[in-house]
């Protein structure tokens, strides 16, 4: 026992781990059962371990290791992390895991896990040779002349939407959009398309859907039109249309950013699935800056998406911003300890701080359409729902998700925390804070 | 100032620039600048260009809204269920998985329910909108639903959807009004209440109201005044015995039949001891050769139902609303008197207004007498219903019994049986399953009805048992054991 003892993550937490909800079910009986040996935490950094008795003779050896977390199981299942390591998780939120010294199986684990990381950094530094260079200054040419094409194409086919009259396209489906999505895709701008996709359930979406499409069509013009003269722009604002219209930037470039360290606090998650892609957003705020991050990342079906960050815990960490006019998107440059939980996350917002908040970050980026906020107040039912903040301000809630009745029932009229994504729509809410407990939206 | 920019935007973007050009108005304010520079008739480009300029600065400037307060829910004055519990809770109320199907989480949610709602225990307030879907679903769930939910489920409810009005409306208390307006069902459950508030007063408005009633509801609402039945209600009861309407006798003489010491019990009594009598240790029955008027006075029908003989039926009904106390006259116990030899002509008739008179009078020596007499013989809806009214420890030690002898007879009186069965029946079954010799006929009825009926504290038995097996005959025991064992677990977190 060498690291000070860290409450254990609730079982809300652990649930934000599991890949699947079949995953945390069978967890959260495989908790419950008698099949737990010789388990423990403690060691540095922070682990918890244990033996599951599993159908075969030898049981499973399940560690964890809390500061990234990471995980590994002797068990045969895909899943990651497996039940066994989630049920492990689960014991301990429940108090049933006891500090001790780790077993040698563990803290071999645990060095190998370091030896890794090492090797892996050393690769990531190496300086990449003149040719390599050569060859990717190469593919970066041919694909700007194909993204340019493919921004004349969507500039063309905006104008003829507006000069014969969008009043049909409610009629159309999703094909007219599809067409130019898969377009754009070709050539080589996911961002623009994934933009397009976005905007074809907009006309069925019910009366004023006139209004919010030609908002979107015209912020869609606005893009194309920047994106098209890139060298017109200043170097912040080229960033953000670049990443806009879909153009990656290199990890290690953003890694080499101005680190920003704070006590980062997860704030918010979110998984979406698009197009067989699911993506998760972790929202993030920092205690001490105050500012927002995201962080974004993407897995194809079969793979896993990135466990490290845990709703409802805090993070000691450097974080660098992919470049930008409004920096929101960041990377976990480097962590300084485990991870803490975070049953109140702050500096909380009034109404008008998050407006102006957005409203500085849309003069950055005019194209955004998620800024996440941390706001203080009570819920007011309506239609739409209001947060309401202790000066009488509010802010709706997106009608389109529904009646927030869950969180009403979690707050009870009383004032919360609220992790919400803005929109133009409403608010979406990520979760609330009742002082004690995190309760995910 | 950018509503009408924004509209006339709208209108041409609607139609298309072609049909419908548009002239920007000269504007002042933020938005001048961008918007003059696109000059004054806009192609298309110059149509979304400003679209967007005033898009942004429309989001960029959003107002706070200024909306009422909502009043918040008042704090709760009873503990919430542990911790452990909820999740537990949760986890049943969003579906089964692989051991639990959907019906059988519902089942145990009701459980759950149940027990915390006994031990005065709430669900936290993630939890309430599952549990109000859940009532707005399943009425029957609802009075524990409410109970659980605390002040939180009732305030949470007017904030939600119609279909949740049911949290907040209490149950109706009923009104005076229900007794001159409401439907029959409604009059019969107010007067069925004042009788067991006010006796009296409740003889008093059915005697007021007699004249005017139909016979049908007059029976009803006789029947009603079974609640705080007592000696005053002798003469009013003989009284109906007069009425000419057939259904008003019989409810009245029910009530009668019911009442200790009530002269219609003498009657009946002295009937049934005239038709049946010991002859040489034989219990010879004489049935009336007819149904004088005293008979009918006193509710027995003169014409038999179909397919009766007319002497055998008045013989059932004789025997049936005779208190079964007057056969003390010939033998001190049922089981004495029934072991007697019966007369061959009308000792089957005997029997089954015997049997009728221990299911009618709920008398439980005699029901344990009667299935004891003739358990393998009798039929098994009539088993059934004697066994309802035995003694549950009696009941229980027969079932026993039966368990080690022949198990389908035995579970189908299961369901009988008061819930958690008694430790001799638990005993029997855990015996019964570990015996692979007996695993036939009735087995997966006895798994089925183990599931419930065993008190959760056997879980422990019930996994020892299960462990105890070979492996094939394990996965038989699976479903049961997990059951069990989620009910212990039910059990436990509640506390």
């Amino acid at each position: 026992m060498s690291e000070p003892t860290e409450p254990p993550w609730t079982a809300e937490q652990v649930q934000g781990l599991a890949p699947d909800a079949s995953s945390f079910a069978a967890a959260r009986k495989l908790a419950g059962a008698s099949g737990w040996s010789d388990t423990g935490h403690g060691g540095s950094p922070a682990g918890l371990w244990g033996l599951c008795k599993g159908s075969g003779s030898k049981p499973y050896q399940t560690c964890v290791d809390l500061a990234e977390p990471a995980y590994r199981c002797s068990c045969p299942s895909r899943k990651f992390p497996c039940k066994h390591a989630l049920a492990l998780l689960l014991r301990w939120s429940a108090g049933q895991v006891a500090a001790t010294e780790p077993p040698q199986w563990m803290t071999e684990w645990t060095t190998s896990r370091g030896s890794r990381a090492a090797k892996k950094a050393e690769q990531a530094t190496a300086p990449r040779t003149e040719a390599q260079e050569r060859a990717a200054q190469r593919r970066a040419d041919k694909r700007a002349e194909s993204v340019a094409a493919g921004i004349a194409e969507l500039r063309t086919w905006l104008s003829d939407q507006v000069r014969h009259g969008i009043a049909g396209l409610d009629q159309a489906g999703y094909r007219p959009f599809e067409q130019v999505a898969a377009r754009l895709v070709d050539a080589q701008a996911p961002g623009l398309a994934a933009a397009v996709r976005r905007l074809a359930p907009v006309p069925s979406s019910g009366p004023g859907w006139e209004q919010r499409l030609l908002a979107e069509l015209s912020l869609l013009h606005l893009l194309a039109g920047a994106a098209a003269n890139p060298e017109t722009l200043p170097e912040d604002l080229a960033a953000t249309v670049g990443s806009r219209v879909g153009v990656a930037v290199p990890t290690e470039q953003v890694l080499a950013g101005e680190p920003v360290r704070d006590r980062w606090q997860v704030v918010g998650t979110r998984d979406d699935t698009e197009d067989k892609l699911t993506s998760r957003r972790v929202w993030l705020r920092g205690r001490d800056t105050g500012r927002p991050a995201l962080v974004l990342s993407f897995a194809m079906p079969g793979q896993a998406l990135p466990v490290d960050l845990v709703l409802g815990t805090e993070l000691d960490a450097d974080l660098t911003y992919y470049p930008g006019a409004a920096p929101l998107r960041a990377l976990v440059a480097a962590r300084h300890g485990a991870p803490r939980s975070c049953p109140a996350p702050g500096p909380a917002q009034t109404v008008a701080q998050a407006l102006d908040e957005v409203s500085a970050a849309l003069s950055g980026d005019p194209w955004l359409f998620q800024w996440p906020v941390l706001l203080r107040g009570v819920l007011a039912p309506g239609s739409p729902w209001h947060l309401v903040d202790p000066d009488g301000d509010a802010l709706p809630l997106d009608p389109a998700l529904g009646e927030p009745l869950r969180l009403a029932a979690v707050a009870g009229g009383h004032e919360i925390t609220l992790a919400a994504e803005w929109g133009p729509a409403g608010l979406r809410p990520l979760a609330v804070y009742d002082g004690v407990e995190v309760a995910r939206a | 100032m950018s509503t009408s920019i924004w509209s006339d935007l709208m209108s041409s973007a609607l139609v298309g620039t072609d049909r419908r050009r548009l002239v920007l108005p000269s504007v002042d304010g933020p938005l001048a600048a961008v918007l003059s520079s696109l000059g004054t008739e806009l192609d298309p480009d110059g149509l979304l260009s400003a679209a967007a300029a005033v898009t942004v600065a429309r989001r960029a400037g959003q107002a706070a809204a200024r909306p009422q307060r909502p009043e918040p829910a008042a704090a709760e004055t009873t503990p919430y269920a542990p911790v452990a519990a909820q999740q537990r809770l949760a986890a049943l109320l969003s579906g089964g998985n692989a051991e639990l199907d959907r019906t059988t989480a519902r089942e145990l949610a009701g459980e759950w329910l149940r027990v915390a709602a006994g031990r005065g225990l709430l669900a936290g307030p993630a939890i309430l909108v599952a549990l109000l879907d859940l009532g707005s679903s399943d009425a029957s769930v609802r009075a524990t639903v409410r109970a659980v939910g605390g002040t939180r489920l009732g305030w949470l409810a007017l904030q939600g959807p119609g279909r949740w009005a049911w949290a907040v409306q209490q149950e109706e208390p009923v009104q005076p009004s229900d007794w001159d307006t409401g439907r029959l069902a409604d009059r019969v459950r107010y007067l069925g209440e004042l009788r067991a508030r006010d006796a009296a007063a409740g003889r008093d408005l059915l005697l007021e109201a007699w004249p005017q009633e139909k016979a049908s509801d007059l029976a009803a609402l006789v029947a009603a005044c079974g609640a705080g039945l007592g000696p005053d209600d002798e003469p009013w009861l003989e009284k109906a015995l007069d009425d000419r309407r057939a259904q008003v006798r019989e409810a009245a003489a029910r009530l009668l039949g019911a009442l200790p010491g009530s002269a219609y019990r003498h009657r009946m009594a002295d009937r049934a001891l005239a038709c049946v009598q010991v002859a040489a240790r034989r219990l010879v029955a004489t049935p009336p050769t007819e149904c004088d008027d005293a008979m009918r006075r006193d509710g027995i029908s003169v014409k038999p139902p179909q397919g009766v003989g007319e002497r055998a039926h008045w013989l059932r009904h004789i025997v049936e609303h005779a208190p079964l106390d007057c056969w003390t006259a010939y033998d001190e116990t049922p089981a004495a008197l029934l072991g007697r030899k019966f007369d061959d002509t009308w000792g089957p008739v005997l029997r089954i207004g015997l049997v009728r008179a221990a299911v009618t009078q709920r008398h439980g020596a005699w029901a344990a007498a009667l299935i004891h007499d003739g358990f393998g013989r009798r039929d098994m809806d009539e088993l059934r219903e004697l066994a309802a009214v035995m003694p549950e420890q009696d009941l229980a030690e027969l079932i026993a019994a039966q368990l080690r002898g022949k198990v389908d007879a035995a579970v189908r009186l299961l369901d009988v049986l008061p819930q958690p069965w008694a430790a001799p029946v638990a005993d029997a079954v855990l015996e019964c399953l570990a015996d692979a010799e007996r695993r036939r006929s009735g087995w997966w009825q006895l798994l089925r009805h183990a599931e419930w009926g065993f008190d959760p504290a056997n879980a422990p038995r019930a996994r020892a048992l299960h462990d105890s097996l070979p492996i094939p005959d394990q996965q038989l025991l699976a479903r049961f054991t997990t059951m069990l064992q989620t009910r212990h677990d039910i059990h436990q977190e509640l506390s």
